[in-house]
């Protein structure tokens, strides 16, 4: 179990290396990558995901589904700073020739389905609990969900079909950054009250601050240890583009590349 | 000994019914779609029957997740629905990911005559025949649908099943084991047909009247759309006069360009007359042979289209 403090240390340093990865492949998301970094980094870091790096298909391991495939970078940092694959692979992310691209691929070690079109994770993801509960499978099944995603009418389907099968042994976990590709959510299919909507679709919901480890930790506690039976979502409000000071919760955080002077303003507040 | 049917939601509900007594790992989804042997999978097997209600794209990413998971996962629902609705799940989730998830999608052309456009399935050989790793079936009668049933369970990759209720000319034997992907129905020197599904029934019927002027059609079935061997299908059509392609789907990218595909590349001049759906949506409303009278697919149409074919 990572204490706090190695869990914000974890960040910064998958954050910064993050960062380098994506400017030296000159393509990526940075945006949605850093908002959802924290709650990857306590995923994979404080000990609530089972998994092992070497054993990548281990039976019982957790299934983690990015469903906003475009925020792999981070994940991808994380893969390999486990162990998943070799560490130098990051250098040759997007490159010619890699495995390594800009959307969650399933042939990456530790990557469960390919992600990248929107919409589809969360349908996955109750495919997945619902086939673990019959067979008492004793795997949870996390899955991470863009709040522009949440604009896609399949995300709520498959919303009404996990309530209506009691997955409680699904988890999912809502980017709460306000900002999709082009423009504010609330600008083009507003999302607000978000999670009265959960609410409304027979979710356990808990709203916290997705960049706090004591409120992402406290979040995930009240949403596992819960007696009901019924789906999971952490609301983890966000900044898009969190560590950027150029880009945070702008529009442009979503794949515009830091330049000119903002490269090193950035590597000295990620540093 | 296997069982004869005489419906086509028998012949897959009930062959699928026989197998999911015997394997706990297969599940069948329906898209709130209705056949009298569900209420038994229902009944009898609770824990493998899902109506996971009018969502279609939902149901082919849980059908996906289940696949994951281990199941073997067959989803049953009208064509046009469990087709166009969710085809970028067919794509990403099931196909390019290989998962063993077999789409049951019924009622093929203008099977849903009366229904209107809406319900009119006009190019699903042209749309299914795009994804890369997915077997596309097209039975053309009742044994056939059962036996591709459980090719399809078989199967550990994607398989899509494009039904019709018929009624059909019975073609397979029980002893068939569909491996091939077609099947010469009759030998004939004037004019070689290809057809697929319900439309070889309508291609044996013809046959049958242009007996009686001397023109004698060779018929052969394409029960499986994809995978095909070229080399073996073009040996099959290599010594024909003239070719005519049946189908009910639009002609552009189905069976007929299927047939001038294989037979372009090998540099063969033989004339190829394609029929299919025209390029245009059919408002009317009328019974399935008046809407295949539109685009020169009803009996008589196709009769004088051979004859002239063969007087050419």
């Amino acid at each position: 179990m990572f204490s706090k403090d190695n869990l914000i240390q974890k960040a910064s340093q998958i954050r910064l290396e993050t960062f380098e990865m994506v400017m030296n492949a000159k393509c990526g998301h940075m945006g949605g990558s850093f908002s959802s970094l924290e709650v990857l980094v306590f995923l994979y870091y404080s000990g609530l995901l089972k998994h092992q790096p070497k054993n990548s298909n281990w039976p019982e391991r957790d299934r983690f589904i990015l469903s906003k495939g475009h925020a792999n970078n981070s994940l991808y940092v994380v893969l390999a700073d486990l162990g998943y694959f070799p560490k130098e692979e990051l250098n040759r992310f997007c490159q010619n020739g890699t495995f390594l691209g800009n959307h969650s691929d399933k042939i990456v070690p530790g990557v469960e389905v390919s992600t990248g079109s929107l919409g589809h994770g969360l349908g996955l993801a109750a495919g997945i609990s619902l086939g673990a509960k019959l067979s008492d499978d004793k795997f949870n099944t996390f899955v991470m969900l863009g709040d522009g995603e949440s604009q896609e009418g399949s995300i709520w389907e498959a919303a009404m079909f996990a309530a209506q099968h009691k997955l409680k042994n699904l988890i999912a976990i809502l980017d709460r950054n306000r900002l999709g590709s082009e423009d504010f959510t609330e600008n083009t299919s507003g999302l607000d009250s978000v999670e009265e909507k959960w609410i409304a679709f027979g979710w356990e919901t808990c709203s916290v601050n997705g960049h706090s480890f004591d409120e992402i930790h406290s979040g995930f506690e009240q949403l596992i240890n819960s007696d009901q039976s019924k789906p999971k979502i952490l609301i983890a409000n966000t900044i898009k583009g969190k560590g950027l000071p150029t880009h945070e919760n702008q529009p442009r955080a979503h794949h515009t590349l830091p330049k000119g002077d903002e490269i090193e303003a950035a590597r000295r507040s990620l540093t | 000994m296997n069982q004869i049917y005489m419906e086509a939601r028998d012949a897959v509900f009930q062959e699928l019914y026989n197998i999911a007594k015997d394997d706990p790992n297969v599940i069948l989804l329906s898209v709130d779609t209705g056949a009298f042997l569900l209420k038994e999978f229902q009944k009898n097997l609770p824990n493998q029957f899902y109506n996971v209600g009018i969502a279609e794209q939902n149901s082919m990413s849980v059908a996906a997740g289940l696949a994951l998971s281990g199941k073997k996962v067959f989803v049953f629902g009208i064509a046009n629905f469990v087709t166009l609705r969710c085809f970028e799940q067919l794509k990403l989730d099931i196909c390019c990911m290989d998962l063993p998830v077999t789409v049951i999608a019924m009622g093929s052309g203008f099977m849903y005559s009366k229904d209107g456009p809406t319900h009119h399935m006009t190019d699903i050989i042209t749309l299914t025949r795009t994804l890369p790793g997915m077997t596309v079936w097209s039975p053309s009668d009742f044994n056939c649908i059962s036996g591709v049933t459980q090719k399809a369970y078989k199967s550990n990759s994607p398989n899509f099943i494009y039904m019709d209720r018929g009624p059909f000319e019975p073609l397979y034997s029980q002893e068939e084991n569909y491996d091939k992907g077609y099947y010469q129905v009759k030998d004939g020197s004037s004019v070689t047909i290809v057809s697929t599904g319900i439309m070889t029934s309508q291609a044996i019927q013809v046959s049958r009247e242009l007996l009686s002027e001397n023109i004698e059609c060779k018929i052969i079935d394409v029960y499986r759309i994809k995978p095909i061997s070229s080399e073996s299908f073009y040996n099959s059509l290599f010594n024909s006069k003239k070719i005519i392609t049946l189908e009910e789907n639009v002609t552009s990218g189905g069976l007929g360009s299927l047939v001038c595909e294989v037979l372009a590349q090998k540099g063969s001049s033989i004339p190829v007359k394609m029929l299919g759906i025209t390029d245009e949506y059919r408002t009317e409303i009328g019974d399935r042979e008046i809407l295949r009278s539109y685009c020169g697919l009803d009996q008589n149409s196709i009769m004088k289209t051979i004859r002239n074919l063969c007087t050419d």
